[in-house]
């Protein structure tokens, strides 16, 4: 598997060319970091900070390249990769928290490090870590029961979530690290070494902006992910920037030691030795833990394994010639019956009109329930949006943004928790906290859904229905079941004009859902505010 | 000197004291590690430029 056949099976010319700018700039970075590892080792190998940095630079500069991603897919090589990026990941925030004196500030940091080694070993483990569905807790396999025939889709989002939360730790450990460095120069560093690392202290920083402003879109963005015309813009324009970023550490690092005289100074190292050793042992265990869940969790088939079974096809077309496999039982072929889809004008309107009675019934049945159970609600909310539009439009994006994004970071956050639960061996009760996280998550997304999906549309049917009402037939505008039922049909009139339908269809899901989120707001306040007199 | 705000003198002249001195006595085991490390980078990141195709 290589990166061209990645993206094409039939490579042309010009995916040559990129892969080739690639290579180019990766060879151009390590060089850079290399040398400037190098020189500083070469200058002052007596002193821990910089034998500490001269390593990192190395590790990292080589850790980055997206050359050690596809080398590390190889089995006999995915050790040696291993090690380079676990080492260059942790050395590089080591870097960030203890630059330039070897303290770590804040001291929170220190705490951070230890989180952040132990989440790469997690990382690095995860992928041997495979569970069962029989392991599953029950509302989990019935879970997987309901959604085995997305199996496909479901292994697409695991693999994004894997890789966006990757992205979102690694930006946030690394946040924290631009952070550290920045309140060190500020609050932290004496004016003699403000001047000796103001240049590092820059360079790191665009080096971080440099590496996650390219990385992350090409990685999170479905579009820049697959061959196209975007991808390649992409990598034309932002590899070459995001290498230049990206070549400012070692520059500044080099030219501060050479020109600034930094460490020429006597500097203070306290803790470099004693998180050094802390390194290395963790980055034993690390290897000792991937090591030994490979020995386990590995599945060996032996070279005269036979097969006796009775193997089944069922195929549309005629593959009989195909078929290769001479299991013991035989093969039975079937031709499968599927019927042709259909295509005509007819068969589309029917399926188009039978999308909205159901939508309509949908409606109808929950808005008869709400009326019935909590009519001063709906009736409130839509009060609400018809006093209040714009801002209630503007809360129901922020509502509707904020809510997927807390969802996918809860999801990260439980992922992670679990992770880390599994590495330290207590296996149950990182299935107990999947298991009652994501039923959680499920539960609140589902509801956040029905509310998004039906809720807001109830309450501008409603404030549809009631304005009609009003005008028309003002007497009967306490009735709140003809109300809102007059109000959906109105609604899902516009609804299924084409292309406005969908617009009505936003607007409807955004001021609705505001609407209730102004409401819920003022009443808690208004609860405060009798709970606090005066 | 630049190196300033010193909490606990004693103890951190006597770690820093030390590392000097483990790099400074072992200087050149500590230069076959490293050198050792540099090579495998290099090495592998070497490795890696062909796989890339």
């Amino acid at each position: 598997m290589n990166a061209l056949r990645q993206i094409d099976p039939v490579p042309s010319l010009f995916d040559y060319y990129l892969v080739w700018h690639t290579i180019v700039l990766s060879i151009i970075t390590m060089l850079a970091y290399a040398v400037a590892a190098g020189a500083i080792f070469w200058h002052r190998s007596d002193d821990w900070m910089a034998v500490l940095i001269s390593t990192a630079l190395l590790m990292t500069g080589a850790a980055a390249s997206p050359t050690l991603e596809i080398l590390g897919r190889q089995p006999a090589w995915f050790w040696p990769v291993a090690v380079v990026q676990g080492l260059g990941l942790v050395l590089v925030l080591f870097v960030f928290y203890l630059f330039p004196d070897g303290r770590f500030v804040p001291r929170w940091s220190r705490s951070l490090a230890l989180l952040w080694i132990g989440w790469l070993v997690a990382w690095a483990v995860m992928p041997s870590l495979t569970v069962e569905k029989g392991d599953l807790p029950l509302a989990l396999r019935y879970l997987s029961f309901l959604v085995s025939s997305l199996t496909h889709t479901l292994d697409a989002v695991r693999y994004y979530l894997r890789i966006s939360s990757l992205l979102l730790v690694m930006l946030g450990w690394f946040g924290s690290g631009v952070f550290a460095q920045i309140y060190r120069f500020e609050y932290v560093s004496t004016p003699i070494q403000r001047q000796q690392t103001k240049w590092v202290v820059f360079g790191l920083i665009l080096g971080v902006v440099g590496y996650f402003a390219y990385r992350g879109p090409l990685l999170l963005f479905p579009g820049l992910a697959h061959r196209g015309t975007p991808r390649t813009l992409f990598i034309l324009i932002g590899e070459p920037i995001s290498i230049l970023l990206m070549l400012l550490p070692p520059l500044s690092m080099g030219l501060s030691m050479l020109r600034r005289r930094l460490w020429v100074i006597d500097p203070i190292i306290q803790s470099t030795l004693v998180y050094g050793t802390l390194t290395g042992g963790l980055a034993l265990i690390y290897l000792g833990g991937v090591f030994l869940f490979q020995l386990l969790f590995r599945t060996d088939v032996q070279e005269d394994a036979a097969d006796f079974g009775l193997l089944l096809y069922v195929s549309a077309v005629e593959q009989v010639e195909a078929i290769q496999a001479a299991p013991g039982g035989g093969v039975v072929y079937q031709m499968s019956e599927e019927p042709a889809e259909r295509t005509d004008f007819a068969w589309g309107a029917g399926q188009w009109l039978l999308t909205r009675v159901r939508d309509l019934i949908t409606l109808l049945v929950i808005g008869a329930l709400v009326v019935w159970r909590m009519p001063a609600v709906l009736r409130r909310t839509a009060d609400t949006a018809r006093a209040r539009p714009l801002a209630s439009a503007g809360r129901g994006v922020v509502l509707l943004v904020g809510g997927w994004l807390g969802a996918l970071a809860l999801a990260v956050l439980i992922v992670v928790v679990g992770i880390m639960l599994g590495v330290i061996t207590l296996g149950q009760l990182s299935l107990a906290t999947l298991g009652v996280g994501f039923s959680g998550l499920t539960l609140a997304l589902f509801l956040f859904w029905l509310l998004g999906a039906y809720g807001s549309k109830l309450v501008v049917s409603y404030l549809v229905g009631d304005w009609l009402f009003r005008r028309i037939l003002p007497r009967y505008a306490d009735r709140h079941v003809w109300v809102l039922g007059v109000g959906i049909l109105f609604y899902m009139g516009a609804r299924s004009i084409p292309v406005l339908g969908w617009l009505v269809g936003l607007a409807a899901t955004l001021v609705g859902l505001g609407a209730g989120w102004l409401l819920y707001r003022e009443t808690r306040q208004g609860a405060v505010e009798l709970a606090q007199p005066g | 000197m630049a190196s300033s705000r010193i909490s606990k003198p004693g103890g951190r002249e006597f770690v820093h004291r030390l590392s000097s001195l483990f790099l400074r006595r072992h200087a050149w085991f500590v230069r076959i590690v490293w050198g050792a490390l540099f090579l495998f980078t290099l090495v592998v990141f070497t490795v890696s430029v062909p796989f890339f195709f």
